[in-house]
């Protein structure tokens, strides 16, 4: 059988040539037809759950948050419509307690919280892993709320896969992966890249997403770039060494809907013209004034050595460093650049010490430098810099122990020595150092054939690094640091899997007792900086869910139920309205080459008041105080997000092995918030004094995107 | 050779005006008619200060100086240069000359800098045709960027300065 692969269409100025042809018949192991599925690994201890790459696909997902929005567990969450920083949480935590590690290395931190998220290209991902509560990574105790590791693409065999999605509102998604294990003796390569965009000022502005037609926009025009390359070298029977270097870069430039780029801060920053003061009415005033720009570079190196030493123990080294700069400029008056450095050994060792126990004993350190620089805050107005120095030294020990057939165990504990230094904070705080012991237990029990319970615990904690754009745009006056501790919690969870010929059944409850949240208090007047303290109460956020899918004949439903219970002290902290409650359905069948599928989200109402919403207004009039026209703030925008749900339907043609057809059609109904009435922007109160407010695009609750069309062809040879 | 006349005439010049600033100054500590032309010889020199509250702040502003000018119609122009407690960071309005507002009835005086949308308004308890008796007085200030909004009521004159 000769396998003849011509590809007949350009990506992006990539030459693609005709395949060799084969003189022998190539076998070829067909996947899992039902490979969309998130799947609860049932052989595993620690309660994961896997998205695999065949669901980030169908999502057409160009980013990180965009392939785990939505998922059990996970809220992804745009915080700022105009800025388009991303919350990525889980377990209802806050996005700062998400711990995100590639291939188990962790290369993110709160730095990278923000926008980094975005940065990360989802091509080269085989699969990101889902793990919720605290301690549920051995290596990243900081993950309060839990862990999204992504799993990069391991050669395997010689291949190229080329793929062009392109849709509606100037939505284009150019993605390209090889690998070859053939090339070199011994070493396997894979690289990938991709390019996305999402959105574009063109003449008609159809790629400009302004629902109510005001003249500002309601999400950013939007795009990433990356590179991944990755070389093992399989060093004998015994060594194993793995090189792996990414490049990511995104750009995000908000509201504006011309394309108008700030090249500068403004000078004076003064409330922008809106018709009769509403935000919901034509937008009369300078582009300049509503527009924020931000572009961010990352990049990653790591090292893995593995060694197999006697006949089943291993020792393994892993070695990284992660750069990444912002750049950004905000219509809030100000620009902003950092440097952010992340230098990660660990050095472990596993070994079997009888039938039922295995053994892990490592240490690892983290070394973190982040330098931030501001013409505005730094130069003219003299507020000290939020630069931070983050130094962590850890023991750990694991023990694996499988009792009997039914039980297995995993205990494991953490002593970690952290040293957090703000070094150009005069008035407050400028050091936190502790010693902090994390222990943690998972506990699988088969319970018979087709039940399997778990139970989880935890400790975890964070140090809170980075503040200035934890405060986006609220901290005029810059900030002082008055935290004496860090921050911890601890973790249970407790979960029920029940899988019976076509049905598998999880459900799950976790709750987080979090001590010492770090927050920021009200400045006590329009010229004091805001300080970050910590809680002095616990706060308990309990996440559950019940989800169960059903697989036969070429079908797949899975519906999904999520409760979060947040309380009021939490809630008023968090800078966006959380997912509260939550209903996912999902449905796909296979018909022959072809699969039609289809997915709903529905979320919850929420009160918006109980997330500081109070403090958002619609407009402002002038009132004679007898000194004068005083603005005052008249009507508030509107306090209670609805039910509301969107449905994505898609379908595919898969006419041979080589080349997939598909179409894509996300968010149907078009439902946004903007639409719905209520748009992003808003007359934002700050603080307590109502004569102080100004436009923010913070309001947010739902989706800022409406329907979207996508087109994509696939090729794999 | 000095002229004798001349120089005695310049004496008694010099005499008579430094007798007009005296007798000035104690025409005024005698009554509450504020006396015009009156001039402070340093920056920091003042002879009025009114403190009041805002948002259970203290606050304040203070007097300067105050003259009349002869304005083109003839008529004279009351001015009054003052500051207020409203600074921060080496930022503030600093020494502002203020003029009676024309359609203030008498009871308010104002200075405004139309390039960037400041002003400072002081009002009366009643119409007059100097500063006397201000009860609150309105400060509009850009700090850096940020155009900043205050007004300071009850004010009341601090004695024994």
């Amino acid at each position: 059988m000769k396998q003849i692969g011509l590809i007949w269409f350009l990506l992006a100025g990539l030459a693609l040539s005709a395949e060799e042809i084969e003189k022998l018949p190539e076998i070829i192991v067909q996947e899992d037809s039902e490979s969309t599925a998130v799947e609860m690994d049932k052989s595993a201890v620690i309660p994961t759950l896997r998205l695999p790459k065949e669901r980030i696909e169908q999502k057409n997902a160009p980013t990180l948050s965009e392939a785990v929005a939505g998922e059990s567990g996970v809220d992804a969450q745009t915080s700022c419509a105009t800025c388009g920083s991303k919350r990525v949480t889980v377990n209802g935590l806050r996005g700062e307690h998400t711990t995100i590690l590639v291939d188990g290395v962790p290369l993110h931190s709160a730095v990278s919280s923000f926008y980094g998220v975005d940065a990360v290209p989802m091509s080269g991902v085989e699969s990101i892993e889902i793990s919720r509560g605290s301690g549920a990574s051995l290596i990243a105790p900081e993950a309060i709320g839990g862990v999204l590791n992504i799993i990069t693409e391991t050669p395997r065999k010689n291949e190229v896969d080329l793929a062009l999605s392109s849709g509606t509102s100037q939505n284009w998604l150019l993605t390209g992966a090889a690998s070859d294990t053939k090339l070199f003796k011994n070493t396997r390569l894979f690289i990938s890249g991709q390019w996305n965009r999402q959105g574009y000022w063109d003449a008609n502005k159809s790629g400009v997403w302004d629902v109510d037609k005001n003249g500002v926009s309601d999400a950013p025009f939007f795009s990433n770039a990356g590179i991944l390359s990755k070389v093992i070298f399989d060093l004998g029977s015994r060594d194993n060494l793995e090189l792996r270097y990414a490049w990511q870069n995104v750009s995000i430039l908000g509201g504006t809907t011309d394309g108008t780029k700030p090249s500068s801060y403004l000078a004076i920053v003064d409330l922008p013209k809106f018709q009769d003061n509403n935000v919901e009415k034509p937008y009369l005033d300078s582009q300049i004034k509503i527009s924020d720009v931000v572009g961010l570079e990352r990049q990653e190196a790591v090292a893995r050595w593995r060694h197999r030493v006697g006949d089943s123990a291993q020792l393994q080294s892993t070695s990284s460093v992660a750069w990444q700069n912002q750049d950004s400029i905000y219509f809030h008056g100000y620009d902003y650049r950092n440097r952010d450095l992340l230098a990660f050994q660990e050095v472990r060792f596993s070994t079997p010490v009888s039938m039922d126990h295995i053994l892990t004993l490592g240490t690892d350190g983290r070394w973190e430098d982040m330098r931030s620089f501001s013409d505005k805050l730094y130069g003219i107005k003299k507020l000290a810099p939020d630069d931070f120095n983050f130094r962590n030294a850890a023991l750990f020990l694991q023990d694996t122990w499988q009792i009997g057939l039914d039980h297995e165990l995993n205990v494991a504990g953490r002593l970690d020595y952290l040293h957090v230094t703000w070094p150009y904070q005069q008035d407050g705080q400028r050091t936190v150092e502790k010693v902090l012991a994390s222990p943690r237990l998972f506990w699988k029990w088969n319970q018979s054939q087709e039940w399997i319970g778990r139970l989880s615990y935890g400790r975890g904690y964070r140090a809170p690094l980075s503040f200035f754009e934890s405060q986006h745009g609220l901290s005029e006056n810059g900030f002082t640091i008055g935290l004496s501790e860090i921050e911890t919690a601890h973790s249970l969870g407790v979960s029920e899997q029940l899988t019976t010929g076509p049905w598998e059944v999880n459900s799950s409850v976790y709750g987080t007792c979090l001590s010492h949240l770090a927050y920021a208090a009200d400045p006590v007047d329009n010229f004091s900086p805001a300080r970050f303290e910590n809680l002095t109460n616990d706060v308990w956020v309990v996440a559950s869910g019940v989800s169960g899918t059903y697989r036969k004949s070429g079908w797949l439903f899975e519906l999904a139920l999520e409760d979060f219970r947040l309380p009021q002290v939490y809630k008023k902290l968090l800078p966006v309205a959380a997912t509260e409650q939550r209903a996912r359905i999902r449905a796909e069948k296979k018909l022959g080459s072809w699969e039609v599928s289809l997915a709903a989200n529905i979320t919850g109402p929420r009160n918006l008041s109980d997330y500081g919403y109070n403090h958002h207004f619609v407009n402002y009039e002038s009132v004679d105080s007898g000194l004068g026209p005083v603005e005052v703030l008249k009507d508030r925008k509107n306090q209670m997000a609805p039910l509301f749900a969107t449905l994505d339907v898609g379908t595919s043609f898969q006419p041979t092995r080589e080349l997939e057809i598909a179409l894509n059609v996300f968010n149907v109904t078009d439902f946004t918030q903007t639409g719905w009435g209520d748009s992003p922007l808003t007359w934002n109160q700050h603080g307590s004094d109502p004569a102080h407010f100004h436009l923010d695009n913070l309001h947010v609750w739902g989706p800022l995107r409406g329907r979207v069309f996508m087109f994509s062809l696939k090729a794999q040879m | 050779m000095l002229n004798l006349k001349k120089e005695q005439a310049l004496v008694h010049l010099i005499t008579r005006f430094v007798l007009l600033v005296l007798g000035a100054s104690l025409i005024e500590g005698c009554g509450n008619e504020p006396v015009l032309n009156r001039m402070v010889t340093s920056l920091n020199d003042f002879y009025a200060k009114y403190e009041g509250m805002d948002k259970g702040k203290s606050c304040s502003v203070i007097v300067h100086r105050e003259w009349k000018e002869n304005s083109s119609e003839s008529k004279s122009v009351y001015r009054v240069e003052v500051s207020t407690s409203y600074e921060h960071q080496g930022q503030g309005l600093g020494k502002v000359i203020l003029t009676f507002a024309p359609t203030g009835q008498g009871k308010i005086l104002e200075w405004t800098n139309p390039q960037n949308g400041e002003f400072l308004r002081i009002q009366l308890s009643a119409a007059s045709d100097t500063l006397l008796d201000p009860v609150a007085f309105r400060i509009k200030w850009i700090h850096f960027d940020h155009l900043h909004d205050a007004t300071c009521s009850q004010l009341k004159k601090v004695e024994n300065l």
